[in-house]
């Protein structure tokens, strides 16, 4: 037996290492595709929704870094959501849009900062990575003490931070313009930068999850008391994977705010974080692709069932206008997945793109495959009983 | 002055809850290379010391030393980090990370190293299971597995708490042999209930009884031992 595993595992281990690298070759070939096609060909109506299918991709893998691989369930990731998305918008707002009238609590230096001469993508990838920045020192602040619940406690907690930012969004009216929101807001997320961030978020993420990291990440969920005891730090782990999910989410607010011109508080409140959540269920806890599929599916279902609001006729049978259905039938969808398939589409697995960064078991991380020498099948042997014979 | 041949060292650890003295003023010494077994009735305080010593829960009085370092209130986390290292009475495995990652975890080698998950998990026989769940394996897989995960940190004491429990006697003979071979690079501190496990493996001997140390010996001092033989061995002969 030994001798046919130490024949047959490079093989395998190879050949299985040499699909992954295809398969995410041909993910990501797709998904670029698919922004150029978006960019180049497809009208003003669906190029927003590829852009949306994109921003809430990098929500839904945030999330699932969280509450997937740490278990640490959070309700307040549509917080980031809003910092990073208030902050980017105050970075590339036009002076004009900033002017003490308008906006009397800011500070000189944003109040008169302008990136309007930059490139447009310049001046957004700098402002999301100053979101993605802000939203996760505030992810750190905020998770050092609620890393230390688990279970529903963290749930209502990160709930409470939720209600929290949303009180500020609505309230500081000097900074924020209250309940009206920010406008003038340059309107520059196109496909290829949602695409690339949404990229760059399924690859950390899926780094992430094979590292020691990820690793310590999954323990942690599993089971606290042995991760402990093989010296993870849970609280450190929690805290990391918290911050990342909070910088990407940060990252996706901005991207929403410069795909659609202006941010008010009422876009970042509840029902956007139940139907993050409901992406991440849908798609699988513990699976990078599923929080992709969940984030796909839960944006372009609505937009797809809409028309049917409007009236519908089957074959002699004429149904008037039907409003709220489309939201009726994606519920009972959610109901019937939650039913026959309560881990999710996914569950733990992953589709193609998540082999970009799974190592194969039998093999080393650096490649290698492991050297099963006679010593090791000998030594194997004779600490397993079950394998004699 | 420090005995520099005892590893580990608890000096009057007590653990109790409530009115429950369930660890009571006990003093132990392990030394160094010593496979040490505790024994002693369900209910002696067994488990608790091996919870109070790894950092599990925390102390009522007393004190840990490990490798002179005076251990007492430090986290698990942090006392594994310093090479103690413990398996738990029911396998706690993660039943959703293969045989292979649990490995990886516990031995944090750098990605360009494999020795010593090979080792590890070559010493406990699942070498072919490396690609498994944990939460697949048989319940013997899943003690060998944490065994795996014990050597694997490359530790300096591996306290085990009843390695064999659930096996059968080919299975326990096998854990024997791994116990034995971990002793060739660390000490080995064991709960067990198996006296023939114990006769097998033994250079020292602990009875527990009611939360205090009842007598220390060999086995053989142990085994005639009246005051033993009364108040477990007798139960289990």
């Amino acid at each position: 037996m030994a001798a046919v595993v130490a024949r047959q595992r490079p093989v395998r281990a190879r050949g299985h290492d040499r699909r992954q690298i295809v398969l995410a070759i041909v993910v990501l070939v797709l998904g670029a595709l698919g922004a150029w096609y978006a960019d180049a060909n497809l009208n003003g109506y669906r190029q927003q929704l590829f852009i949306l299918c994109a921003i809430y991709a990098v929500v839904a893998v945030a999330l699932a870094l969280t509450s997937g691989f740490t278990g640490v369930f959070s309700l307040g990731q549509i917080g980031f959501l809003a910092i990073g998305a208030y902050v980017s918008a105050l970075l590339s707002m036009p002076p004009a849009g900033k002017q003490p009238m308008l906006l009397p609590g800011l500070p000189e230096w944003l109040a008169t900062f302008d990136s309007s001469g930059w490139h447009p993508q310049a001046a957004l990838l700098f402002a999301s990575l100053v979101g993605g920045l802000a939203a996760a020192l505030i992810g750190a602040l905020v998770g050092a003490p609620l890393m230390r619940l688990s279970g529903n406690y963290v749930a209502v907690a990160t709930m409470g931070f939720l209600i929290i930012v949303h009180s500020v969004a609505v309230n500081w009216d000097d900074v924020t313009r209250g309940a009206r929101g920010l406008s003038q807001i340059p309107t520059s997320t196109n496909p290829w930068a949602a695409y690339v961030w949404a990229a760059i978020a399924v690859y950390v993420a899926l780094r992430l999850r094979n590292s020691p990291y990820g690793r310590a990440m999954i323990a942690s969920r599993e089971n606290i008391i042995a991760s402990r005891s093989v010296g993870v730090n849970v609280l450190r782990t929690r805290l990391l994977a918290f911050v990342v999910s909070a910088f990407l989410t940060g990252v996706a607010g901005s991207l929403l705010a410069h795909q659609i011109g202006t941010v008010a508080p009422s876009g970042f409140y509840f029902a956007t974080t139940f139907t993050v959540v409901i992406m991440v269920v849908l798609g699988g806890m513990g699976s990078i692709s599923g929080a992709v599929v969940g984030a796909i599916i839960m944006t372009l279902t609505p937009e797809l069932l809409r028309p049917i609001e409007d009236g519908v006729s089957l074959g002699p049978l004429e149904f008037g206008a039907l409003y709220g259905l489309s939201n009726i039938i994606i519920a009972i969808g959610f109901i019937l997945v939650m039913i026959f398939r309560p881990q999710g589409l996914l569950g733990d697995r992953e589709l193609g793109l998540a082999l970009l960064g799974r190592r194969t078991p039998q093999q080393d991380a650096s490649g290698e495959d492991i050297a099963i020498t006679p010593e090791l099948v000998s030594a194997a042997d004779a600490a397993n009983p079950d394998s004699r014979g | 002055m420090a005995d520099p041949g005892v590893v580990l060292r608890t000096a009057g650890l007590s653990r109790h809850f409530g009115g429950v003295r369930a660890v009571d003023s006990v003093d132990l010494e392990v030394r160094a290379g010593h496979i040490h077994c505790i024994i002693g009735p369900n209910g002696a305080g067994k488990s608790t010391l091996f919870n109070v010593i790894s950092g599990m829960i925390p102390a009522t009085a007393g004190r840990v030393v490990f490798q002179e370092e005076t251990i007492t209130g430090k986290s698990p986390q942090a006392i594994s980090r310093l090479g103690l290292v413990r398996s738990f009475q029911t396998p706690r495995v993660f039943a959703a990370m293969t045989v292979l990652d649990h490995v990886l975890l516990a031995s944090r080698e750098r990605p360009e190293n494999g020795a010593r998950r090979r080792e590890a998990l070559a010493r406990v026989g699942l070498l072919e299971r490396g690609d498994m769940l944990a939460g697949d394996l048989a319940h013997g897989e899943k003690k060998r597995l944490e065994l795996a995960m014990a050597l694997a940190m490359r530790p300096r004491l591996i306290l085990l708490d009843e390695p064999t429990a659930g096996m059968n006697a080919h299975e326990s003979e096998a854990i024997a042999g791994i116990v034995r071979e971990a002793a060739s690079t660390a000490t080995v501190v064991v709960i067990e209930h198996d006296i023939d496990f114990v006769r097998g493996i033994a250079d020292w001997v602990t009875v527990l009884h009611k939360g205090m140390v009842l007598r220390e010996g060999t086995i053989a001092e142990i085994e005639q031992d009246q005051e033993v033989r009364r108040v477990y061995l007798g139960d289990i002969g």
